[in-house]
């Protein structure tokens, strides 16, 4: 048989395997889809904390950031995986993965929120005070819609690492793209050229589209900054 | 719990963790600079090459799309070096290399084109005014963005853990499988706790001075280009 990396039958293989690899595909994309609704709502959360003026909440917001993205995601899951398997805990793979990566990227999350936030002038919201608005108010139609498009490719690029991070699940057999596309390789055939390129494959599908209008996004409004910065000029 | 660190940390198990620790700061070392001189290669090509800088685009676009647990398993089934160690080695210095040149571009975009121009009407030629008038004001500009993925870097070196580099998340986990051999009881929770949280603290400590070095590095930046 044509032992080469890329011969025809280990593509045949990989095909009738497919099923694992698009149940692999589905795991990594719930596992992404539910840890980023997660992400999203600690990050908001935190971030709303640490750029508000309650001194305690702050400091609670700053633990949890400088933890969470000073040790590593790997070490994370694992702690968690670990710990939960002698301490008898029942929580399935996905399950660790989904609260793993949601509380590791709501740390960078809440960091891109709180600048978002803090880079509107406090004048802003000054104005919007003294104009009767309610704290709320000046936050929901003053600052929140202008920190929005500031924070939003930042947010894409923090989604773009989360997907590649689910990875991490395969360090505890999570059943995930990268997990399934190694332990099919690894195992018999060992037909890793398919197995890995199908897989990044499928990853830079998902992730280019995202990074690729972040980058187009943050360009716009560069460029939309620049050319007001010069009608400014021309006045 | 007094009881349980004392029979988990015998001199022999600190060593290893120690030990561990080197190899977690070698290979972040050895990334790094791997990473930095191939990504300002590619931050060239990408930003002066002409037809080659579209391959670089497409190489830098390839790896920031893709997880870097992939191209570890692919070094290690691909790449014909003897050690486990050094093919690993070849995915993260590669892998790095294309975050790394993103930054370096944004750093090569700062400095002013004129100045390219001035070198060239003084007669310096091109490696000339990339050596010691573009790069030089490049790197300063970006010192404080290459310490964070410095950051990155070490956490991202406990991916290794998985293919047998014996780096600090390895030892840990390693210790942590064996620890009945020990403390002379099957595995706990308290032995989890325990040893992942003196992985936690090491890891911690590493990084939280790195960003704060960052930061204070920043707030220098910010003053001088006002």
């Amino acid at each position: 048989m044509n032992s080469g990396v890329f011969a025809l039958w280990r593509w045949e293989a990989l095909w009738n395997a497919r099923t694992e690899f698009i149940d692999a595909f589905f795991v990594t994309v719930k596992v992404s889809v539910f840890a980023l609704i997660l992400a999203l709502f600690l990050g908001v959360l935190f971030g709303l904390f640490s750029s508000g003026t309650n001194k305690i909440l702050k400091g609670i917001a700053r633990c949890y950031v400088e933890f969470f993205q000073n040790t590593p995601l790997v070490l994370q899951v694992l702690f968690m995986y670990y710990g939960l398997l002698y301490a008898g805990v029942d929580l399935s793979k996905e399950q660790i993965g989904v609260i793993g990566l949601g509380v590791y990227t709501g740390a960078y999350i809440s960091e891109v929120v709180r600048t978002g936030i803090t880079s509107i002038p406090y004048g802003q919201t000054e104005a919007a005070l003294s104009q009767g608005f309610t704290h709320l108010q000046a936050m929901r139609y003053i600052i929140l819609p202008q920190s929005v498009k500031i924070a939003l490719p930042p947010l894409v690029n923090q989604m773009v690492a989360l997907i590649k991070n689910t990875s991490v699940l395969a360090m505890i057999a999570g059943g995930d793209l990268m997990y399934r596309s190694n332990a099919w390789a690894s195992n018999g055939t060992l037909s890793y050229g398919p197995a890995y390129l199908t897989c990044g494959i499928l990853f830079f599908a998902i992730c280019f589209p995202l990074t690729y209008f972040a980058k187009r996004y943050e360009q716009k409004l560069k460029n939309r900054a620049n050319s007001s910065e010069r009608e400014v000029g021309a006045k | 719990m007094m009881e349980e660190i004392a029979l988990i940390f015998t001199s022999y198990n600190i060593s290893y963790i120690v030990a561990g620790l080197g190899m977690t700061l070698l290979i972040a070392v050895i990334t790094l600079f791997g990473g930095t001189l191939f990504g300002t290669v590619l931050a060239l090509l990408n930003t002066y090459g002409g037809k080659f800088g579209k391959i670089a685009a497409v190489i830098v676009e390839i790896f920031r799309n893709t997880p870097l647990l992939l191209w570890v398993f692919v070094a290690i089934a691909a790449v014909p070096l003897p050690s486990l160690l050094s093919r690993a080695l070849v995915a993260t210095v590669i892998f790095n290399a294309a975050i790394i040149s993103e930054i370096i571009r944004g750093g090569l975009n700062a400095v002013p084109k004129g100045q390219i121009e001035a070198g060239r009407s003084q007669g310096f030629s091109f490696v000339q005014i990339m050596v010691y008038i573009i790069l030089p004001q490049t790197f300063r500009r970006i010192i404080p963005t290459l310490t964070s993925q410095s950051i990155t870097i070490i956490k991202d070196t406990s991916y290794l853990a998985q293919i047998g580099v014996a780096e600090l998340m390895f030892v840990i986990k390693k210790l942590m499988s064996t620890a009945n051999s020990f403390t002379g009881h099957s595995i706990t929770a308290e032995d989890v706790f325990i040893l992942f949280g003196t992985a936690a603290i090491i890891y911690f400590i590493i990084n939280f001075s790195l960003s704060v070095a960052v930061r204070k590095m920043q707030k220098k930046i910010d003053i001088t280009m006002k």
